[in-house]
């Protein structure tokens, strides 16, 4: 009877790409600096659909890259009239040359919704390990200017705070929008 | 007179088709070349291109410079395990009779320290060299990137 249960409740889902069903990931609690309210932390995650890219500002060609495609995915899901509780986070794990003013211009040139978001590399990793985001600065050149090699997947959190999806590159508009349509349907029934 | 007409008109005719030939003769040609427009407060940019080379033999880009940056430089971005780095690269092959594309998360040029700020409809002058001693110079468009399918 209670295996019955257990069962219906965690029924195997469609068969998605990057879905994480049946085992999606409660996040524990973290706190990072935001653009947006002064912190961005698990009680921001909740009651939204969270795409969630790290990054940093001096990234000239993933970074971008990928804000521009979620920006498609966003306008899709506003002609659609489903970004309502919709929020695309930028977090930046390059904290030393990021600061938040830096961030509020870069998200903002990308959609006034984005919300930037980094802290202390101590703070960071509290939520990267649990995302399973890699990152790792190169050594710097003559000019003391340095990349950072990081996760270049985005990730798909639930309102309740649940790592759920993971898309990963190539990142492309329409695919992420579909599938994200199909995991939220598929999630909101099992509430 | 009107048979002279006609010569000279045969003769322009002539010379535009040789030029066209010319034009066609086995080279380098940088083609479809943009510079995406970044944030107001961006440092590094990135330049994005196709080479096209109709000679026999493999052609070796060795530099690129623009005066509008203080450095540019060759990259690759990789993606491996889900990671992505960007790589440089110190020259780029161009097979024989073939195209090398420089685009969004593959090969593109990084561009660094602009000495003005780029916003879309500004131009970049480029000078490619490659080994052998051939260069090209190419204008670019800054472009907004708008969330491509």
């Amino acid at each position: 009877m209670v295996s019955q249960a257990f069962n219906e409740r965690k029924s195997p889902g469609p068969e998605i790409l990057g879905f994480l069903w049946p085992a999606p990931k409660p996040l524990a609690p973290f706190e990072l600096v935001s653009t947006k309210d002064e912190t961005f932390s698990i009680d921001s995650l909740k009651g939204h659909w969270t795409f969630m890219f790290f990054g940093y500002t001096s990234c000239p060609d993933v970074c971008p890259t990928a804000l521009t495609k979620l920006t498609g995915v966003v306008k899709n899901l506003r002609s659609k009239g489903a970004d309502d509780d919709v929020q695309v986070v930028f977090v930046s794990v390059d904290p030393v040359r990021d600061t938040i003013a830096r961030m509020q211009q870069y998200v903002g040139y990308f959609d006034k919704s984005f919300v930037g978001a980094t802290a202390a590399l101590e703070q960071l990793d509290v939520l990267t390990r649990q995302l399973g985001i890699l990152h790792e600065r190169t050594a710097p050149d003559d000019s003391g200017s340095y990349l950072v090699d990081h996760t270049a997947s985005v990730m798909l959190i639930d309102p309740s705070a649940r790592l759920v999806g993971v898309f990963s590159a190539p990142l492309e508009v329409e695919s992420i929008t579909s599938r994200f349509q199909s995991m939220r349907a598929f999630l909101e029934k099992q509430i | 007179m009107n048979f002279n007409i006609m010569v000279l008109f045969a003769g322009l005719c002539f010379s535009f088709a040789s030029n066209a030939i010319a034009a066609r003769e086995p080279s380098y040609q940088i083609e479809n070349q943009w510079v995406r427009e970044a944030p107001p407060m961006a440092s590094m940019l990135a330049g994005y291109l196709q080479i096209r080379n109709t000679t026999d033999r493999a052609a070796m880009l060795i530099d690129v410079s623009s005066p509008e940056f203080r450095k540019v430089e060759i990259h690759r971005t990789e993606v491996e395990n889900g990671i992505a780095r960007m790589v440089r690269q110190e020259s780029v092959q161009v097979p024989a009779n073939g195209v090398l594309v420089f685009e969004p998360g593959s090969y593109h040029l990084m561009l660094m320290m602009p000495t003005a700020p780029l916003n879309a409809g500004d131009t970049v002058s480029f000078r490619f060299e490659f080994e052998g001693g051939r260069s090209f110079d190419v204008i670019a468009p800054v472009k907004r990137a708008d969330s491509p399918n």
